[in-house]
């Protein structure tokens, strides 16, 4: 009995140890997919927002009032309602309200810059 | 102060490039320094003009972001013997460039937008007194590009009435929404050896003024010389006394007002 006990206890041995191997391995193949994947990952690019972009034809496609801040921002690229308001001829809060509106437009970001606020083209 | 000025129709076959050319003669003969920048990029002309066969760097190059406009701009003042500097800018005519130029995407030609209207500050670098753009028929990416961001446009029409018409639709649609300072110029008005009487010329210009709704700055006839002569002369240059060449200097002297240049 305390024989076949013991061979019975070496077979399960035996078989555990296989599994352990088995699994050994697949951890191994795991990581090498893994690692394979992070080192040859396809970057995915972000679908270009095309909306935003404020080329002749959108601005053509604007509200009068809305053109000129529009077409003063192409000209600055990054700026504040002030330097929009000297360069379109308007009053400061006309051109910061027009600038809100072609930020919720999606055409321009608003960044902040010390205690300045900045428009951006997108 | 560099004055921006864009020559523009609204159809091809107007006569835009002729009086482009001869205007910027007419200034750099007069001693002020130009730059005729040729932003026609699907038929470009000024390389065959002035025969120039290769180019180190074009127009489409300096939209591309690849070099600077004083890398693209030639100076033809020795050749020509102007007192005032004479730079063009050509754009590339190979067939490859022009089908590049007409798939841009819209924020390459916001990009392009935002190049020409820093352009007048970069040329004032270079101590330009005056930039001309010869621009595409039309309304084009490009050529509305140009128009926005020239301090002056000038829309050269004949007296068809088709080009009466995409004159007023283009108006409409572009130079009003822009509010862009606008002149005609009516060429091939009449034929040279049969003018119009004084009162017939009169009404005809009040009549395409009250449908345009823009000054007409001069009308220049049809001159059978001009048109023979095939672009193989300047008039302005060679041929100062020609009829042709006294319209432009003409032109060129209200021009200069109209910009306060």
């Amino acid at each position: 009995m305390t024989e076949h006990r013991r061979r019975f206890e070496l077979l399960i041995l035996d078989e555990l140890r296989k599994m352990n191997e088995k699994l050994d391995r697949m951890i191994k193949i795991d990581e090498g997919i893994l690692r394979g994947l992070l080192e040859n990952r396809i970057p995915v690019e972000e679908p270009v927002k095309l909306e935003g972009a404020l080329d002749t034809m959108t601005l053509l496609t604007l509200p009068d009032n809305l053109r000129k801040t529009a077409l003063a921002m192409c000209k600055l690229s990054e700026a504040t309602a002030q330097d929009v308001a000297g360069e379109t001829g308007r009053k400061r809060a006309v051109e910061s309200a027009l600038l809100n509106e072609l930020v919720t437009m999606g055409h321009l970001a608003k960044k902040r810059k010390g205690r300045k606020i900045y428009f951006v083209l997108r | 102060m560099n004055g921006v000025l864009s020559i523009h129709s609204s159809r091809g076959g107007t006569g835009k490039s002729l009086i482009a050319v001869n205007l910027a003669a007419t200034y750099a003969k007069q001693g002020m320094n130009v730059s005729l920048i040729d932003l026609d990029f699907r038929a470009p002309s000024l390389n065959t003009v002035f025969g120039i066969s290769k180019m180190e760097y074009s127009v489409n190059d300096f939209l591309n972001g690849q070099c600077r406009i004083e890398d693209v701009l030639i100076d033809l003042s020795e050749k020509y013997r102007t007192k005032g500097r004479f730079f063009i800018g050509v754009a590339d005519p190979s067939l490859e460039a022009v089908r590049d130029m007409v798939s841009k995407s819209r924020k390459w030609e916001l990009e392009a937008l935002k190049k020409l209207l820093s352009l007048k500050s970069d040329l004032d670098n270079l101590k330009v007194n005056c930039t001309i753009y010869d621009t595409s028929p039309g309304i084009l990416y490009s050529s509305i590009n140009a128009v926005t961001s020239s301090d002056l446009s000038l829309i050269v029409l004949t007296l068809d009435k088709l080009d009466i018409e995409g004159t007023q639709r283009m108006i409409r649609d572009i130079y009003d929404a822009f509010e862009k300072k606008t002149l005609i110029l009516v060429n091939k008005a009449f034929p040279e050896r049969t003018p119009l009487s004084p009162d017939e010329n009169k009404r005809m210009l009040h009549q395409i003024e009250s449908e345009l709704k823009k000054p007409i700055i001069c009308e220049i006839p049809c001159f059978c010389d001009v048109l023979a002569a095939s672009r193989n002369m300047i008039f302005t240059l060679e041929k100062p006394e020609h009829a042709f060449a006294q319209s432009l200097e003409a032109l060129a002297q209200e021009l200069t007002k109209s910009m306060s240049i």
